[in-house]
């Protein structure tokens, strides 16, 4: 008898499994490349010599047509478009995914609490969270980012008093972000802590948890130890859905003058600069639209892939 | 079944309270006043406007007076517009944001539910893929984009159609706005309606249906449709709520004078009394929508009746 003959077959873990699901599926594979090259450039791009600063104003210049030099064409300022378009879509993808760690942050503490604790704390947890659903989404994070915006000047100063005057010009575009990772980051995080909360009660009500209880564990660290670990996929997917919100609600407000702020510029405030001037220059609102919406899209598809991969029952058919 | 409904109703208003509360509670903490002008003006003439609104009691006295009087119907008198009632300022912008979204519904309806009915019924074929693609791209082309290249396009280059401004429900000018708006519903009550249908569909009965040798058209008008619509109807009150806050950018765009357009001021001129009757009727109009979709949904699943 040769050992390889009594060698269990090799089995394939769950997440093995779930891969090669997603593997299956052309249009998640399309959308991570799409992704991968759009975050690739956006965050190595400007380090290249031919992307120009996407500040420097060439007034004579302006509104030009694409060309060698300027690939997207200038803007009304003559600014650089490609340039800006690479720098905004540094920001929009800074904002969605700081956003979205806000948002899976109390989505997952509030969720699994709720779902864990059972009885009077949880109905209360949830039901604050159906109220908070609500509620007019748009107006109140509206309402969110104007009131955090004094948190933007005592932020900067706070920072600088420590790291010197010198500092100001590389903290103060991070800091005028905060208010907006805030505004968004406080009312995203509600699905999210609904899909926790069934995970986690699904979880919960099985024997290897009863097990684990009666082995003496304590209640931390069965949530986080074997509890966490198995509700990761519903999480994954519905945070990958998440990201493509945040940035439509991060393009949204910049477009109404209430999000992202000068110096900074996202890929909303191209596009709400590219509206206002899409009769003379299609251009500025064509090429930010672009790139905006192929993100959009290729984020939706990676998470209906995902939710195919991860969660096969959950799919629609 | 009525217990069901009072239930609703009364999580409705504490929705309402809540809202006026945090509303209550971001305004009166905005940075700034609503009196900041360009030119600043005395502080004994700025301290005399405060208590002629009522603004110079203390915070509990303030909520509860004005909680009183909204309750009465009076929603204060704007800072912004000078003598101006709040009801007023709403009454003249509100129905125009409502025909807006009344109309936006109805081609979001009309492009939506065909197109969910006959992805379902051609499941997998490439008419299902391209009508799901196109939904797909109709979710992520956000109305901010798509907007602007419409009232460029259509309306400026073309000039087939009125590229900005409003002349009421029954005129051309709706068309453009309205198509913009009712887009992303559409796509999303596609894919709703697909998901419904193709729901029901895979079901036992239908199959009975089709062994019986009933003809397709039947089979998809009479036996599935009512269930199928489900999902679909959930999201239809909800996302009328939606379209007439989410009507705030449109109205931005194509210039039109809705209840948007006086948010947007009342935020930037920080007009505590404006904001918050704009706030409390975006508000209401959620939770009616959300009431009368418990109601509809009740009335097409009968298994819902029972409990």
């Amino acid at each position: 008898m040769t050992p390889s003959s009594t060698d269990p077959e090799k089995g394939t873990s769950l997440w093995q499994d779930a891969w090669q699901r997603l593997c299956k599926n052309k249009a998640s594979i399309i959308s991570v490349w799409l992704l991968g090259f759009i975050i690739v450039l956006c965050l190595i791009g400007p380090f290249f010599p031919f992307v120009d600063n996407p500040n420097i104003q060439d007034l004579p210049g302006r509104n030009a047509a694409p060309s060698w030099a300027h690939w997207f064409g200038t803007d009304h300022l003559g600014r650089d478009l490609f340039a800006r378009v690479l720098y905004g879509g540094r920001i929009s993808i800074l904002v969605a995914l700081v956003t979205a760690a806000v948002s899976l942050t109390i989505g997952l503490i509030w969720g699994s609490i709720a779902g864990y604790a059972k009885g009077k704390i949880d109905t209360t947890m949830m039901r604050i969270v159906d109220i908070l659903y609500a509620l007019p989404f748009l107006i109140i994070v509206i309402l969110l980012r104007i009131n955090f915006e004094p948190l933007t000047q005592n932020l900067t100063e706070f920072i600088v008093k420590y790291t010197g005057d010198d500092s100001r010009e590389a903290i103060e575009p991070i800091t005028t972000l905060i208010p907006l990772f805030l505004a968004i980051g406080a009312l995203s995080w509600l699905s999210l802590s609904r899909i926790v909360r069934a995970s986690v009660q699904n979880i919960a009500s099985q024997e290897y948890i009863e097990a684990a209880r009666s082995l003496g564990i304590g209640n931390t660290r069965i949530l986080l130890k074997h509890i966490l670990p198995n509700i990761l996929g519903p999480v994954i997917v519905y945070t990958t859905l998440t990201i493509p919100s945040i940035m439509l609600f991060e393009a949204m407000l910049s477009f109404l003058g209430l999000g992202v702020k000068a110096p900074n510029a996202s890929w909303g405030v191209l596009i709400q600069e590219g509206a206002d001037r899409m009769f003379s220059n299609p251009q500025l609102l064509v090429f930010p639209s672009i790139f905006f919406v192929i993100t959009l899209l290729s984020l939706n598809f990676l998470g209906d892939g995902l939710r195919d991969a991860l969660d096969p029952k959950a799919s629609k058919d | 079944m009525l217990k069901t409904i009072l239930g609703r109703l009364g999580q409705g208003i504490l929705v309402l309270l809540v809202l006026y509360s945090l509303t209550f509670i971001l305004v009166r903490t905005l940075p700034g006043d609503p009196f900041m002008e360009e030119k600043a003006i005395p502080e004994h003439v700025k301290e005399k406007k405060k208590a002629a609104y009522g603004l110079n009691d203390d915070l509990p006295t303030q909520y509860l007076n004005n909680l009183g009087k909204i309750l009465k119907g009076d929603f204060g008198y704007s800072t912004m517009m000078t003598g101006r009632d709040v009801s007023e300022i709403i009454k003249h912008s509100f129905p125009v944001s409502f025909q807006l979204g009344i109309a936006a519904m109805i081609i979001a309806m009309l492009i939506g539910i065909p197109a969910g009915i006959i992805s379902a019924a051609r499941k997998n074929t490439l008419i299902d893929f391209s009508t799901m693609a196109i939904a797909m791209i109709g979710i992520c082309l956000p109305s901010f984009v798509i907007g602007p290249i419409l009232a460029t396009w259509i309306g400026q280059s073309m000039k087939l159609l009125p590229a900005a401004g409003w002349d009421g429900f029954f005129s051309s000018s709706i068309i453009l706005p309205a198509v913009t708006l009712g887009l992303i519903t559409g796509a999303y009550l596609s894919r709703l309606t697909r998901a419904g249908m193709l729901d029901i569909l895979g079901q036992d009965f239908i199959r009975t249906a089709q062994a019986k040798g009933l003809k397709e058209k039947s089979i998809l008008f009479k036996h599935a449709l009512k269930g199928g619509m489900i999902p679909a109807v959930a999201y239809l009150g909800p996302a009328f709520a939606g379209t007439i806050s989410g009507s705030i950018i449109i109205e931005q765009i194509f210039h039109i004078p809705g209840m948007g357009q006086q948010f947007i001021k009342a935020i930037n001129k920080q007009d505590p009394f404006l904001i918050q009757g704009c706030v409390l009727l975006y508000g209401s109009l959620i939770v009616i929508a959300n009431l009368v979709t418990d109601i509809v949904q009740v009335y097409l699943n009968p298994r819902l009746r029972k409990s």
